[in-house]
């Protein structure tokens, strides 16, 4: 049985193979995804993305409104995640541009750790909030980057509708496209995500005997308020690599309304009577820990929440990848290693020893 | 087949003589028309859906009502009528609110259409800063 204590720790150093880590997430989760896995591809030898666009997909169409910022935002609510037409989807070839670019600017790691990479991409064939043309270019975005197709696994055949798929049969039913976005699915998505990604590894554990672990994530973003990120981490960690074998680190990042504190903005005001809707399930009922259990993986879950501030427009407790977190929104970073939240996870993922 | 997708017949209808008749186009002109179908086909489903769930959930609500009579008590009868009152309002500020979203949905993707079917109105684009 896990182990969850009440207090909170210093997210420890532990035995961690470099350059053997990897991430996925959901949806904005995915999105933070790619642009993670862009930024810092030297520390990641594969990564998983559900339901989520290609690198920078906001900047498809300047000419959506006036003012940068703006047409950034509605780029990302529109053309990335419900284009009318396949051809009105985040152009691929564009994407690989711009991430060129930025790595000529030194912004992120040479993109010839591509190569090595191992992809895990899927969209559900019922996904109306992130449609499967975006996350077709994603996968051309990562064959272009150099990923070999043998190393790609893109999966579309499921009727799914945006959603992480768990097996749990309190979550919603498969086709439903609706918070806290866990669909009971035909297969767990953490295990496929992770099997792979490491391709050796060995099925899940049935009872995981690690410790789940609570963090102060304010080390890692200097409490700065613009990240919208929550006071508290998680991470899990088998009880062997406690005890000092060898580990990996997976990063699982949430999607919009996941995050361990997340509370609804009802009326434009924080519903502050009312506890976490959806709490931890994002952390201890999606199959990670199981996983990771049987294979010395640490699992990393770094956490947003909810922001509404005309600093910080984030009601949905979203990943930042259109740009709220930038000191300069008409000039955004939100997809380099300066990025405040990229900077911050990977601040943990070093920490850990990765 | 659905009510919604009743009607779409027309339109279906009309894309093999559309596509016989650009036969004889130049082939750009005839991937845009193409295109041009495809986006308007889209764009309709869309509103049709969007009218779809918001019947639904005014169906959804005029259930509530017969509800209000089982209430035992002067004061669960009152939260009862007001919790009803306030749902259509709820309803109401949230279709518009999706409306309009709606609205900015069509409006991004027919100017970025046009943006990439006419190139001076992509340069146009490009020429805003940064």
């Amino acid at each position: 049985m896990t182990h969850f204590a009440s207090d909170i720790v210093k997210l420890p150093q532990l035995n961690v193979e470099k350059g053997q880590s990897s991430v996925s997430g959901l949806s904005s989760g995915a999105f933070m995804t790619v642009q993670l896995h862009l930024a810092h591809s030297a520390s990641f030898t594969g990564a998983g993305v559900i339901a989520g666009g290609p690198y920078r997909g906001v900047e498809t169409f300047r000419g959506s409104a006036l003012i940068t910022e703006d047409a950034w935002e509605i780029n990302a609510m529109q053309l990335c995640m419900a284009p009318l037409t396949p051809e009105l989807a985040p152009d691929a070839r564009k994407s690989v541009q711009l991430a060129q670019q930025t790595e000529r600017d030194l912004l992120i790691d040479p993109l010839s750790n591509m190569a090595r990479q191992r992809m895990y991409i899927f969209t559900g064939s019922k996904d109306s909030v992130v449609m499967s043309p975006v996350v077709a270019q994603t996968r051309e975005m990562y064959r272009l980057l150099g990923v070999p197709e043998a190393q790609i696994h893109y999966d579309e055949s499921v009727p799914a509708g945006h959603s992480l798929l768990t097996a749990n049969p309190e979550d919603n039913a498969l086709g439903d496209n609706k918070p806290p976005y866990l669909n009971r699915g035909p297969f767990v998505h953490a295990h496929a995500i992770l099997q792979h990604i490491y391709p050796d590894s060995k099925a899940p554990a049935l009872n995981p005997t690690g410790k789940l672990l609570r963090f102060d994530q304010r080390d890692f973003f200097d409490s700065n308020s613009a990240a919208s990120m929550s006071e508290f981490g998680y991470v899990y960690i088998p009880q062997a690599v406690l005890d000092g074998a060898a580990a990996r680190v997976h990063i699982a990042i949430h999607g919009c309304k996941q995050g361990s504190a997340f509370v609804n903005y009802s009326f434009g005001n924080l519903d502050s009577q009312d506890q976490p809707p959806y709490g931890m399930r994002y952390i201890t009922s999606t199959g990670y820990i199981e996983f990771a259990d049987a294979n010395n993986l640490i699992i990393l879950f770094p956490q947003v929440t909810g922001s509404d501030s005309s600093q910080t427009q984030n009601p949905d407790g979203c990943w930042d990848w259109w740009g709220y977190s930038s000191k300069t929104p008409g000039y955004p970073d939100y997809f380099s290693k300066n990025a405040l939240q990229i900077q911050a996870i990977h601040a943990m993922l070093t920490r850990l020893g990765g | 087949m659905t009510a919604r997708e009743h009607h779409l017949i027309p339109a279906l209808n009309a894309l093999p003589l559309a596509q016989h008749n650009t036969a004889l186009m130049p082939q750009p002109l005839q991937t845009a028309l193409q295109s041009w179908i495809q986006l308007n086909m889209s764009a309709q489903q869309r509103l049709l859906q969007t009218q779809h769930d918001n019947l639904q959930a005014w169906g959804a609500w005029l259930q509530r009502i017969p509800q209000i009579s089982r209430a035992n008590t002067m004061s669960k009868l009152a939260e009862q009528e007001m919790n009803v009152v306030m749902s259509a309002g709820q309803l109401a500020s949230q279709q518009l609110v999706d409306l309009i979203s709606l609205q900015e949905n069509l409006q991004v993707n027919y100017s970025y259409w046009f943006s990439l079917h006419n190139p001076v109105a992509g340069q146009l684009s490009n020429k805003l800063s940064p």
